[in-house]
Order: C-alpha cells, then structure tokens, then sequence
C-alpha cells in the first residue's frame, strides 16, 4: 500500500499547553480513514497541522514524500482539503469561484471543472453568486474546490456538520468513490462514530492529544461483536424486574420507563436473563439486540477521556 | 511567474467582483462631473465679471462720481462701448485715471493734462487702437512722478502692440503679459541693484523664467499657455478647460480614501469569512499570496488614477470644449523656455499627489495584514492620513522639533517639499523620498512576517 500521508512524531504547543503530543499515523492510498474523537481532542489542529495553516513545533508531516514545510508547493500539489466551513466568496458565482482556485493549481482544464460541477450536482446553479447559495451547496461548492485537481489527498475535518441525511449519504458515497475508484487517499475526520462505521475503511482514535490506536473498522466491530452485546428489554414492570437482576448481580445499564438495558457476553448469559425474568413471573414483552457497541469500545480504548455522542 | 500572474488576476478578479468597488467607481464618476460642474459655474462667473454689460442707468443714477468719470461715462455711452471687456473701456479707464491723479497731485498742470486728455480721447472715440497706442507712446513721456527706465519700458510694450496689432485692453491675454513684465523686470533690475550678500537669488531666477515666459509667448503670439508658478507648483491658466482640467487633483485625497479601503481590506476579508483557510492551502507559498495582493492593490489605485485622469478630460471638454486644448505648456530656465505637453504634466502632478496614497495604501495594508480588521486597518489609515501631515507640521514649526522629520508624513505632501513650504530646513525632495521608501519597506516587512509566520486559527 502506498503510503500518501505520514506524520512523524508530530508534537504542536500553544500558549504553554501541549495540543497534539507525539502523534503519528499514515493514511494510505484507496482507503477512507476516519479521524476520531470527541471535540477537542485536537482534531482539527492535526489537519491544520496537515495542511499548512498551523506550524508543527516537533515532528514532521510527508505527503507524498514531500515535507509540508519545507517543500510547501511540492507537498500542497497533492492536497486538498476542507476546515471546518466551507468558506467561499459569496459575491462570484459557483463558477468563478471555481476558477480562483483552477489559477492557483497546475493542469486544471474547463473539461475538468465541468466534470467536478456534475460529480457534487451544481451544474444548474453555478453560475449563480454564491450568497444565494444554500448551506448544503456551498458545501458541495466546497468539495468540488478541492477536487478538481485530483488530489492524491483529500482531507475534510467534519465534513458531515450541517448535512441533512441525504446530504450525508451523498458525501459518502462521493469519498467511497475517491477512495476506491480512484485511489485517493481520504481522511475525514468526526466525532460521530455512527458515521465513521459506515464511511471509513480504517480509524485512528484521538483523545486529549495522542493518538490512542489505530484499527480497522472491521476489527473494531469485531472487537465489539467478541466482547458484549447491548440488550433491550420490554416488560410489564420493570422495577420488579430490576430487583430480580440485581439479586443474581446483574446490574441494568439503563432503565426508561418499561424498558431497560443489560450487555450480556454470549447467548447462554442472554437466555439465562430471560428464563429467570419468566421465573419471577414477569412478562417479557420484548427483547432487542441494541447493536455493535462500538461506543463501548471506543470508551474502552479512550479510557473515558472524552464522551462520544 | 505565470502562476504568480493567475493570483494577481485572481486578486483583482475578487476586488471588481465586490458591490463595494461599483460603489466606489460611481463616487468617482460623480466626483469628476461635480468638479467640472462646479469649475464651469465658476468660469461662467469670471466672465460675467469681465464682461459686465455696462449698465448706464444705475451709473448715473445711483452713483455720484466725480466730474471726470461722470464725462467718461458719458462719452462711452455715445461711442456705444457696452460691454467692459471692449478696448475702449480700459482705455477711458487708464487716461481717466491718469488724468485725475494729474489733477489731484499736480494742479500746475492741469492745461497739458486737459490738452493730452483730449488727444487721447480722439482716438478712443474713432476705435482706433492703432492711434491711441501712438499717441500713448508720446504721451508716456510727459508724464510726470514716473522714472526714465520705467517710461522706457512702458513705451517699448505699446510699441510692441502697435507694431502686433494687440488691443490695449486687459482682457487680451498678450497685452496684459506685456503689462506684467513690466512690473516683472522693475523688481528685477530693483533686486539686482541690491548688494550680493543679501541679494535674493532665488526670487531674481524665479522673476527672470517668468519674465523668459511671457515674453515667449508674446513672441509666438501664444494667448493660452500654462506654467509652473514655481512658488506654488501649480498651473497658471487662462481659460476654464485648463482650470478644470489640471486641479482635479486635488480631488486625489477623495481617491485616497477609497484605495485605503481596499488596501485596508484585502487581507483582512479574508480572515474575516474564512477564506483564508481555502487560499492558504494551494501549492503557492503564503508571501506570493501576499506580494499579488499588494500589487493588486497598486494596480487598483494606478487604474484608479488613470480613469479619474480620462473621467475629467472627458467631464471638461463636455463643460468647456477642445477650443484650449493646444495650449502649451511653458517652462523656463536659465532663461530658456521649452514647450512642453500640459497633458502629461497634469499626469506628473497626479503622481505627485498620489505619493501620500502610495504611503497610506501601503500603511493600511500591513495594519490589515498585521491585526486581520479592515474597519481598524481603513480607520486608522484615514486619520493619520487626515491628521498626520497637520500634526508633524506643528512640531516643526510651533514646537521646533527638528527630529519630527523623519516621521513618514512630514515627507508626504510633495507639493509642499518642492515649494520649501516645510517646517524643516534644507527638507529635499530626495530626503523626503528615502524616508517614504524606508517606512515603505518597513511596513512591508511587516505585514510579510505577520502574514507568513502566523498560525491561522
């Protein structure tokens, strides 16, 4: 696999406080990875670190062999990316602003930006100023920006703030195209974990600073499916039902009204639950799996340092 | 380099695009027609002035003159004179005068005075600018209180104009440059007899290229022609297209205010929506960035110029005409007069007002760059450039304060440095320029270290 981005031991300080402590990952090309963690993990300063904006106080940061300091137009040739907002000027149209950035860049012709209008769908506004623009326009606007150059990386710091659900599937499906179709190499960062399951090929956990671990989202699912199940429970009185766990040391992780949540390791535990709810005569109305628990992993590996929404 | 060219058409692409730069281009439309607008009343008004129809009727009712100018007025009205830009008015005038000042000061001539009176009536009477001239000629000599070098000169200059055909009136533009040297070459020759050590050189060489001017352009028969004053650095003109024309610059401080907002702004939007971010993160080095807003901004103020220049040419021949448009421009030294194009000496004296702009553009530019807030950056910029030269002018001149010098906007009002009207002594233009150039690059430096070191958070 060949390897687009890689930070080296990379250490960013402010205002006397280490922000980001001796991280280090690479992203490769073809894959999606997610950048995970809960607001101000340091996120967003590792991408600002990645593209330019900040500068690295220890470490240093390659993108395709090139060091992002040193040999800046070199490294930035093969980036593009998104902070926070999409920020565009909202006095040019979708077009020129387009074209403020085909300046800037080597081998960008009218073919292509008419290829990246169509690829975000705005070929029927983008000779419209841009204050006319809605959120999720500009956010397209945005994404064909970085594009059209055919970047070797693309970096997009939560990229779904904002997006209605069909917006974001509509993103996924574009970085899933980038990613697998045409080699390049994303990284998106978030603090939804929901998202990252589902758009992400690899994760990197963030927390208070240092890069916690590296994983496979596959193997984070199956170290989730390996270790506990969430399971929901629907009774006719859940108070007695409470009581009659508790007694054989199994405590519910959430009680609402009739309903209440145990994580139970295998199925014989599960069945077990059950038979001695039946037991005590109460009437079980329902029983549901809640999910992988990835969240559960995530806290496991973060050590509670931060809560996930 | 042609990447470099994209970011400054990029730059330049952005600043037409904003409302605020239509906004601008329309005050400069309306203050080009405003100034013109204003510069012909005003032209109306001076010729109304210099020619006033004569009005007989109040004359002799509402004014009680004396004898002479009673008879004056009515000797006028028979030879039909009706307006005072007419020969004969100023003509009347003069020996009006002359004859009254003969009366008052020397009774004991009154017969000759009376005699002489009538001689040069004669003439006036026929509308005969030849006879009078003639006459005058011989009648300078007689007269009395009026030494032999100026009775000389006096009859050389109407000799001229007789030989020249050059009515004997103010109103003609040759006759009352034959008047002025005159006066010009009495100071002249006045100063000259004064011993060396307190002679004022300066003033004899100024006297002596106005005087090479005037005589110039009655030689070539030039009656509109424009020249520097060289104590006040500005045009002398005749006519309204020229007026117009050459001080509509001194409408650059409006147009100063508006390149500060753009020279104040241009970083700091960038911050202030965020687009900072998206600029930054192209494979261009950040100081290219900054370097193409800059020039952007110096291309921007020169268009500016240049279309103000062309709106008032335009606005001024659509008030006045092109009648004036050939005038020359007179420029004399040692002695030697050479005739030059008023066109591009307007152009020069636009760039030498836009020297402030150039230091307040670039000022407002590093305070942009430098706390990323255009409403500071424009502010701060247009009270310095509005108090900055009044305020370094009193230390030097109230207060004595000789370092005050070397504060940037002591040095930026050319026009004064090259008239010497400077609280400051021996203040060159040189000096002046080295010292913009230092601050100049100071504030560039500047807002480079500000704009390429700093963290965009």
């Amino acid at each position: 696999m060949e390897t687009v981005l890689k930070l080296d031991h990379v250490t960013k300080r402010m205002g006397g406080r280490t922000i980001i402590d001796d991280v280090s990952f690479e992203v490769y090309a073809g894959e999606v990875f997610g950048f995970l963690g809960p607001n101000g993990a340091g996120k967003t300063t590792t991408i600002k670190m990645i593209l330019g904006l900040l500068s690295i106080d220890e470490g240093k940061i390659t993108i395709c062999g090139n060091d992002n300091v040193r040999q800046f137009e070199e490294a930035m040739k093969n980036v593009g990316g998104i902070v926070e907002n999409p920020e565009t000027y909202s006095y040019l149209t979708g077009m020129q602003n387009l074209r403020q950035y085909k300046r800037m860049r080597q081998g960008v012709t009218e073919e292509r930006l008419k290829e990246v209008v169509q690829l975000v769908g705005l070929e029927n506004r983008i000779n419209e100023k841009v204050k006319r623009y809605s959120l999720g326009m500009r956010q397209r606007l945005g994404l064909a920006q970085v594009i059209m150059h055919r970047p070797k990386l693309l970096v997009m710091d939560e990229p779904t703030n904002g997006l209605d659900p069909a917006g974001i599937r509509h993103l996924r499906d574009i970085f899933r195209h980038l990613a697998h179709e045409e080699g390049v190499a994303v990284m998106v960062s978030s603090h939804l974990l929901s998202e990252m399951e589902l758009m992400c090929d690899r994760v990197g956990i963030l927390a208070n600073g240092r890069l916690l671990d590296v994983k496979l989202v596959k193997e984070l699912i199956e170290q989730a499916e390996g270790n506990k199940r969430i399971i929901r429970f629907t009774v006719n009185n859940s108070e007695t039902a409470v009581n009659v766990l508790e007694e054989k040391g199994i405590a519910p992780l959430k009680v609402e009204g009739n309903t209440f949540d145990i994580s139970v390791e295998s199925d014989e535990e599960l069945a077990k639950v059950s038979a001695s709810l039946v037991t005590a005569g109460i009437w079980l109305l329902g029983i549901t799996h809640q999910g992988q628990n990835l969240e559960d992993v995530f806290i496991q590996i973060a050590g509670g340092g931060g809560q996930i929404e | 380099m042609s990447k470099f060219f994209n970011l400054i058409v990029n730059e330049l692409v952005k600043i037409l695009a904003k409302s605020s730069t239509k906004i601008m281009l329309a005050i400069i439309v309306l203050l080009a027609f405003f100034w013109n607008l204003a510069a012909f009343i005003n032209d109306r008004e001076m010729r109304k002035i210099d020619e006033e129809v004569i009005d007989y009727d109040y004359i002799f009712e509402v004014y009680k003159y004396s004898e002479e100018y009673e008879s004056m007025y009515q000797f006028l009205k028979e030879i039909g004179v009706t307006v005072t830009s007419d020969w004969r008015y100023d003509a009347m005038q003069d020996i009006t005068d002359e004859l009254s000042g003969t009366l008052r000061d020397y009774p004991s001539q009154r017969e000759a005075a009376l005699e002489w009176y009538e001689k040069l009536k004669k003439p006036i009477g026929d509308n005969d600018p030849k006879g009078y001239l003639a006459r005058r000629i011989e009648y300078i000599n007689t007269l009395p209180g009026m030494d032999s070098d100026t009775k000389k000169a006096y009859a050389a200059i109407l000799k001229f104009a007789m030989e020249n055909d050059i009515p004997p009136t103010r109103h003609d533009s040759r006759f009352s440059n034959l008047l002025s040297l005159i006066d010009k070459k009495a100071e002249l020759s006045l100063l000259e007899s004064m011993p060396a050590d307190i002679r004022d050189t300066k003033r004899i060489t100024t006297l002596k290229n106005e005087i090479a001017i005037s005589e110039y352009a009655i030689e070539k028969n030039i009656t509109t022609y424009l020249t520097e004053v060289s104590d006040e650095f500005s045009p002398f003109y005749f006519q309204g297209f020229w007026f117009a024309f050459s001080e509509s610059v001194n409408q650059i401080t409006v147009i100063s205010l508006l390149i500060l907002i753009i020279a104040g702004s241009i970083v700091a939007s960038e911050y202030s929506v965020g687009t900072i971010k998206f600029l930054i993160i192209n494979p261009v080095k950040r100081w290219k960035i900054l370097a193409a807003k800059y020039l952007s901004v110096l291309i921007t103020g020169i268009s500016i110029l240049i279309i103000y220049y062309i709106l008032n040419f335009l606005m001024a021949t659509a008030f006045f005409g092109l009648g004036d448009i050939g005038a020359p421009l007179l420029k004399a030294s040692d002695g030697v007069v050479t005739a030059g194009s008023p066109f591009l000496y307007v152009a020069f004296m636009y760039l030498l007002n836009s020297v402030s702009l150039l230091a307040m553009a670039t000022f407002a530019f590093m305070i942009s760059s430098l706390v990323r807030n255009a409403a500071l950056a424009i502010g701060l910029g247009v009270f310095l450039m509005m108090t900055g030269q009044g305020v370094t002018f009193l230390l030097g001149s109230i207060f004595g304060m000789d370092w005050a010098r070397y504060i940037l906007f002591a040095n930026t009002d050319i026009n004064a440095i090259l008239s010497q009207n400077t609280p400051f002594l021996g203040h060159t233009l040189g000096f002046a320029l080295t010292v913009i150039a230092v601050y100049m690059i100071v504030f560039l430096l500047t807002a480079y270290d500000a704009f390429v070191r700093t963290d965009i958070k």
